[in-house]
């Protein structure tokens, strides 16, 4: 949204929308090891950005830091977004899906879509209800509702976390590997959801992944990490990276089976 | 297949130049190497100078056989020895090849060295220093999450404390009674023995009683509180914790604290003290059993016995030791179980740590309370 130069305050030059997340020399990792070092990037709003990188080169890791769960061994993670008004103060500015999905095994689907709803809103309970059955309707798990996770698929367990963490309606989504493990078919159409909440409702997304297709589909946005290089190796959108970059890493990463298919 | 097809055999040839040339023919596979495998080695080991091994004869290789030459020229090169491949034919020498490289993509990065027992044995030291310093820490928490529960009550999921209490509470009735019923029984039997030789066996009424009311109700059902509910709450908050659970809960903007330490401790205070008591029922009966059946007192002269030897305050004592025991049981328990740490196995070590360092600071806690009435004179 452009401000119109009147309500400009003197001296304010135009610039674009403050990135949602600035990372600022950020070093990341465990007991003092870092594992990421020297990280600047930006997450800006409406993006679709994938950390990229080979197992255990700290996509994870970084993501926690990102969120803050776990403190940055050096740098910093500036948030500048702004909490909803309606919630109670204290309430999440974000949501994320676990590896796992990491749903409550003691709750039912329902009540683990309803719990961020009960903690955080005033609502009455027919609302949290017929809210958290909207939620669960929109990953497609209607009739599911009072299911316990250990009586559903993987899948299904990954689109009901998908569910809860939708449940306070955040601005920004968090998702570790949401197609890790899945089947090409439910795959898709996790990322049809993913493309449908950033497209639709203009929900930012930061997507830990290393599905090639998946990534091409929904990324306008790519930091490719390096467990050698100890940090980011890349920065661009998935086509750039994968037909402009000359960094054999990229294209080891980009064109896994180059070079048996040379 | 015939039979002189399978197994292998080994030729050594003294070639000039001090060289050994082992020529290997046959096949060499999982099945064959039973055979000839061990003198392949003794020769290749009593080998002086360089040695060949000579593959020519070889008609097929199997995973195992190409693995076991690969090491075996390793540890020929280990030891200086120039070794090298000889002749490999086509169904051989893919495979030998491919045991021989590492590709580089797939090289992991070293384990970290073993430090040896001293370091070992300093690091664990630190870590249990460490340990019982985070359970204050904890403490400090859940005082700190107490009065915001205090402020808003709704932080608290007053929906699982009911069930949580039967599990504590109820569920437990019957292994206290029992175990506080064989320790009365077996105290009045010590004391019986010694206190018969001054005729003096009425007093292990008041010896039985006094020892269950004030020391050993309570700590017998902390102890069997900590193996049954602490080991439960550790596993419970620790598979919470493997399967991203507690991080779940923290991205929902919920404290652990409140939704699920809080809840345990309050059913854990709520139960222990009626535990106890129980506790020191069973463990009077116990020892009336004795009185009545060996000692041949009426049973209502043992209980006039008990019920003049206690007072009022040592089952206060006891009721106040209690609470501080859920506390220890309870916050222990939890600290274990979030700190949870890897998987199934992290699991199985936050509970067994939990239950080890829950009975002995209760042992220890037992001690600081035996000092403090003593000194009070109480």
């Amino acid at each position: 949204m452009q401000i119109p130069a009147t309500m400009r305050a003197p001296g304010q030059v135009e610039t674009a929308p403050r990135p949602l997340i600035e990372a600022r020399g950020l070093a990341v990792g465990y007991d003092n090891q870092p594992i990421l070092e020297q990280l600047d990037f930006d997450v800006a709003a409406g993006a679709v950005l994938a950390l990229l990188g080979g197992s255990g080169c700290g996509k994870s890791t970084l993501m926690r830091n990102l969120v803050g769960f776990d403190r940055p061994i050096a740098g910093s993670v500036r948030w500048n977004v702004t909490a909803d008004g309606g919630l109670v103060q204290g309430a999440p500015r974000f949501g994320i899906l676990f590896q796992s999905g990491a749903l409550f095994g003691s709750s039912t689907l329902l009540e683990n879509v309803a719990l961020p709803l009960e903690s955080w809103t005033g609502l009455p309970a027919s609302a949290i209800d017929a809210v958290a059955r909207a939620k669960l309707r929109l990953v497609g798990l209607d009739g599911f509702e009072n299911h316990f996770p250990s009586e559903i698929s993987g899948g299904m367990r990954k689109r009901a976390g998908i569910a809860r963490a939708l449940a306070l309606d955040p601005p920004l989504l968090f998702l570790d590997e949401p197609s890790a493990g899945l089947d090409p078919i439910t795959s898709a159409e996790i990322d049809e959801l993913l493309l449908l909440l950033n497209g639709q409702l203009g929900m930012t997304l930061v997507v830990v992944t290393h599905e090639l297709a998946s990534l091409h589909r929904i990324a306008t946005d790519c930091l490719l990490l390096d467990r050698e290089a100890r940090g980011a190796i890349a920065r661009g959108s998935p086509r750039e990276l994968a037909d402009g970059s000359r960094d054999p890493r990229v294209q080891r990463f980009f064109h896994p089976h180059a070079r048996s298919r040379a | 297949m015939q039979a002189e097809e399978r197994g292998f055999a080994v030729t050594s040839v003294e070639e000039p130049g001090g060289r050994t040339r082992l020529r290997l023919e046959g096949q060499l596979g999982v099945g064959e190497l039973g055979v000839g495998w061990g003198e392949l080695e003794q020769l290749a080991k009593s080998a002086d100078g360089a040695v060949i091994l000579d593959l020519a004869g070889l008609r097929r290789v199997d995973g195992v056989g190409a693995a076991l030459l690969v090491e075996l020229r390793a540890d020929l090169r280990r030891r200086g020895v120039a070794a090298d491949f000889h002749g490999a034919g086509d169904g051989v020498a893919p495979l030998v090849e491919l045991y021989a490289q590492q590709p580089a993509l797939l090289r992991c990065k070293p384990a970290p060295a073993h430090r040896g027992l001293f370091a070992d044995v300093g690091a664990f030291t630190v870590r249990q220093a460490l340990g019982v310093s985070h359970v204050l820490g904890r403490l400090g928490e859940t005082a700190e999450e107490l009065v915001k529960v205090a402020r808003s009550p709704r932080r608290l999921p007053w929906r699982d404390v009911p069930r949580l209490v039967e599990r504590t509470g109820p569920d437990a009735v019957p292994i206290v009674a029992l175990i506080s019923a064989l320790v009365g029984l077996i105290l009045a039997f010590q004391a019986a023995v010694q206190l018969r030789n001054f005729g003096a066996e009425i007093f292990v009424a008041n010896l039985v009683g006094l020892s269950v009311v004030r020391e050993l109700g309570p700590l017998m059902a902390a102890i069997l509180l900590a193996g049954r509910s602490g080991a439960a709450i550790a596993a419970e908050l620790g598979t919470m914790r493997v399967s991203e659970e507690i991080d779940a809960l923290r991205a929902l903007g919920l404290s652990p604290q409140a939704h699920l330490v809080l809840p345990r401790l309050l059913a854990l205070l709520l139960c222990l003290p009626p535990l106890a008591l129980v506790a020191d029922a069973c463990g009077i009966l116990g020892g009336l059993a004795v009185g009545v059946v060996a000692l041949d007192i009426a049973p209502v002269a043992y209980w006039n016995q008990t019920v003049g030897a206690i007072s009022g305050w040592d089952i206060g004592t006891g009721i106040l030791k209690s609470l501080a025991f859920g506390l220890i049981v309870g916050l222990v328990a939890c600290d274990r179980g979030l700190a949870t740490q890897g998987g199934a196995e992290g699991v199985g070590r936050s509970t067994t740590s939990a239950v080890v360092t829950t009975i002995l600071l209760l042992v220890v806690a037992d001690a600081v309370f035996a000092l403090v009435f003593t000194v009070l004179g109480i």
